[in-house]
């Protein structure tokens, strides 16, 4: 009871203006932080501070605040030249400045007459004036020789930035130097500097539920709010003495007013909060200290790891028994069974197959998925002796596709039917290499279309105007809003995960039908979790319905966490 | 020469799977260094790569021209558009009429790109409403249980999607049961339901067995079991 009365009567007399001068230390009456927590997080490089709170009292609308950490000044020895470094920097400087001495002024001069000629030119079309051409040749050979100058003046920075950058520094020298001299200067001001949460609405910050990847899933508290520290602001030394000028130097430099400067790794940090309430004496919270550590595994994503390492092995595992045992069953898929009649059918017809690889490149997983598929595809049509023609819209994916299919008709012995011009690249515009595809449907009339790999807009456009030729079409992506069309408009679709198995399905390899056995064993496991977890929270239901009261949530967790 | 051909990718293919696997999971600075490394190395090989597709689609139509092909007149306006957008976006060109410069917006180039390019891919997109038309008229015919099923659902949908579906619902007979108001023709809510039941439990089926897929194909690649992409294959 004392300490509250004692707390209403400081309040009061802050309200009243008796208080003593500058920030107060927090007082629990007003808005605060509290159930504080600093602490290094756990899946970062050790360059980040995390702090979690809620707040204590209501917030007046317009509250700012600034997360400031306190630096001790032996972080400048990280930053200090060594006396080699200063004269490499030194002469550096110095030949840029020699360098820049007559170019500076030119560039200047050259600026403003492309200023003015600029000028003139937007009054001159304002008013439609019949000189309007001159004046733009005029303004252009203005800007032309601006240009050239600033490639110049970009030229020597290059060559000062990589004389002075040394092998594996993430900063040159220059920067170094800069940020020595604006941490020393700031820290003559103040042992606490603001960090990258600085004047901030508190409104705006995050919670705790928004970042499942440090919290996890269902964390307690998610409403408390939640910031990231990784950075703290060092003040230019001009701007704290008054002097400070947004002109270049004679480096062609235009200093910055503040520097960012990442927190240090394996250093220890009090964090405080600047709370600022319209028109009050800013309120100032002690939060406490942390170490910031370098993590070398992220915890957040152990159960991925794990998940990861297990469907790994019982992949291998069924490869290695299919291996021994290679007359393994996988259940018919029709998409698959279809495609010796559709390139059948192109040979008897004399028309071309046409095979599209989607529009996305090659480090996704169904364009890759797209080109093995066309590897076995390109097999059948070497076997056939029919045509094949496969438009690209991917540069790299279009060199790959050239050289799946050439080892395709070597490896069956027709190294003279493979003709390059036949995989080609169109564009890499989607409607445009739909319209390109659309008219080779129209005029070559292929009797085979397939479409595998990844499909946007276009997939209908494709579908429809392949089905309208009458050519069998065969479809297999991975994009889910695009399977509704492909099943509408052509003869097989290879839903999802089909368009993955089909270059196993196809080479009846048993190496890769044991990999397929290994990935329906996988999934195999994750139902029974569903299952599992499904029944597990229905009998919670049912058993809180009957008056029982069996606690459940550890093992839903268990199931959860796997 | 043969060990480059088929051994070589393979080894680069397993080093570069698992070190990429494994920087997942190091939320260390050097492992950011890696990923970028890895990221330059994509766009430099991109940058070769389209210079090679751009004499791939010069060459394709060139051949075409040449040997009158079936449609060759395309070929002239596609050769015809590259070189003037080509020249138009390279060369220092002022024409009458154009009062920019090069790549400024009231240049020839920009001009051509907002004024006939954006209007074209416009156009291509905008058909899309009719092969909309066009397959759903094919789609929706009820030639056997399933067709007549997805016609149902389709016009159910349909019906709840749109204005008159809510009219409906509005002006059907309200009943209270279990102490909820229900109405009798409630399509808007038909419709919701299927989306977030049927469709959705569909679709996350369908997703679950594409994860696992993806996981799948790359321990393929990675551990060289397929091989297909390189060229080859067996």
């Amino acid at each position: 009871m004392r300490t509250k009365w004692w707390l209403v009567g400081l309040s009061l007399a802050m309200a009243l203006g008796l208080a003593p001068p500058g920030p107060q230390t927090a007082l629990a009456l007003a808005p605060y932080p509290s159930e504080v927590a600093v602490f290094d997080i756990p899946n970062d490089d050790g360059t980040n501070l995390g702090v979690t709170w809620q707040w204590f009292g209501a917030l007046e609308p317009e509250t700012k605040i600034t997360i400031e950490v306190e630096v001790s000044p032996d972080i400048l020895d990280q930053f200090r030249l060594t006396p080699g470094e200063q004269q490499r920097l030194d002469g550096a400087r110095s030949e840029l400045a020699q360098a820049l001495a007559p170019l500076i002024p030119e560039r200047d001069a050259a600026q403003k007459d492309s200023d003015a000629a600029n000028d003139a030119l937007q009054l001159a079309k304002a008013n439609k004036a019949p000189d309007t051409p001159a004046l733009l040749r005029d303004y252009w050979s203005k800007q032309s020789k601006l240009d050239s100058l600033n490639a110049r003046i970009e030229y020597f920075r290059m060559v000062f930035a990589s004389r002075t950058r040394a092998r594996g520094m993430t900063k040159d020298l220059d920067q170094k130097s800069r940020i020595f001299e604006f941490l020393q200067a700031s820290l003559a001001q103040s042992s606490w500097l603001p960090t990258d949460v600085h004047d901030v609405d508190p409104a705006t910050l995050d919670k705790i539920k928004d970042h499942p990847e440090i919290f996890g899933q269902k964390p307690e508290h998610e409403d408390w709010s939640f910031a990231a520290l990784d950075k703290m602001v060092a003040t230019n030394p001009a701007v704290i003495a008054g002097t400070y000028s947004d002109k270049p130097d004679q480096y062609a430099f235009t200093a910055p007013r503040t520097l960012d400067v990442e927190l240090q790794k394996n250093h220890v940090y009090n964090v405080r909060m600047v709370i600022q309430q319209p028109e009050a004496r800013p309120i100032i919270a002690e939060l406490g200290g942390a170490e910031t550590r370098v993590n070398y595994f992220s915890v957040s994503k152990l159960n991925n790891f794990v998940f990861a390492i297990l469907f790994a092995i019982v992949i291998l595992a069924a490869v290695m028994i299919a291996r021994r045992n290679p007359n393994m069953f996988i259940r018919r898929i029709q998409g698959l069974e279809a495609v010796d009649e559709a390139i059948g059918r192109a040979t008897e017809m004399g028309k071309p197959v046409l095979y599209l690889c989607g529009l996305d490149p090659l480090g996704n997983l169904n364009t890759l998925a797209a080109i093995n598929v066309l590897g076995r595809v390109a097999r059948r049509i070497a076997d056939y002796d029919s045509d094949l023609v496969v438009p690209c819209c991917d540069p790299v994916v279009l060199t790959v596709a050239q050289e799946v299919v050439k080892d395709a008709y070597i490896d069956r012995g027709r190294p003279d039917a493979y003709r390059e011009d036949k995989i080609y690249f169109v564009t890499a515009d989607q409607f445009a290499y739909t319209a390109a595809t659309c008219g080779i449907m129209m005029r070559e009339k292929p009797a085979a279309n397939f479409f595998m790999g990844g499909y946007y807009a276009e997939s209908l456009l494709l579908a429809e105007t392949g089905a309208s030729t009458g050519a069998i079409q065969i479809a297999g992506t991975d994009a889910l809003a695009q399977l509704p069309f492909f099943i509408t408009t052509c003869d097989y679709t290879l839903i999802g995960e089909e368009l993955f198995a089909a270059s196993a399905y196809l080479s009846r390899e048993p190496m890769l039908l044991g990999s397929l056995k290994g990935q329906d064993l996988g999934k195999a496991l994750i139902m029974l979790l569903i299952l599992v977890q499904s029944l597990l929270f229905a009998a919670e239901i049912v058993l809180t319905k009957l008056g029982y009261d069996i606690p459940l949530d550890f093992l839903k967790t268990m199931v959860h966490a796997l | 020469m043969l060990f480059f051909k088929r051994q070589w990718p393979i080894i680069v293919a397993f080093s570069v799977g698992i070190v990429m696997w494994a920087r997942y999971y190091i939320p260390t600075e050097q492992s950011r260094t890696i990923q970028d490394v890895f990221t330059n190395w994509d766009r430099i090989i991109f940058g070769f790569a389209a210079a090679l597709a751009v004499l791939s689609m010069l060459h394709h139509h060139y051949t075409k021209v040449r040997r009158k092909r079936p449609g060759y007149a395309f070929s002239y306006i596609t050769l015809g558009s590259f070189v003037v957008m080509a020249l138009a976006g390279f060369l220092p060109l002022h024409l009458p009429g154009f009062t920019g410069i090069q790549r400024e917006s009231e240049g020839l180039h920009m001009w051509m790109f907002n004024w006939m390019f954006v209007p074209m891919q416009a156009t291509m997109f905008s058909v899309l409403a009719f092969f909309i038309a066009s397959a759903a008229f094919r789609a929706f015919r009820a030639r056997s249980t399933e067709a007549t099923a997805l016609l149902v659902t389709a016009c159910l949908m349909m019906i709840g999607r749109v204005p008159v579906g809510e009219w409906i619902a509005n002006n059907s007979h309200h009943f209270q049961r279990f102490g909820n108001e229900y109405k009798a023709l409630d399509f808007p809510a038909l419709a919701s339901w299927l989306l977030n039941v049927p469709n959705a439990a569909a679709q996350r089926g369908i997703l679950l067995g594409l994860i696992l897929s993806y996981v799948a194909i790359a321990i393929r690649i990675i551990f060289g079991i397929e091989r297909t992409y390189m060229g080859g294959g067996d």
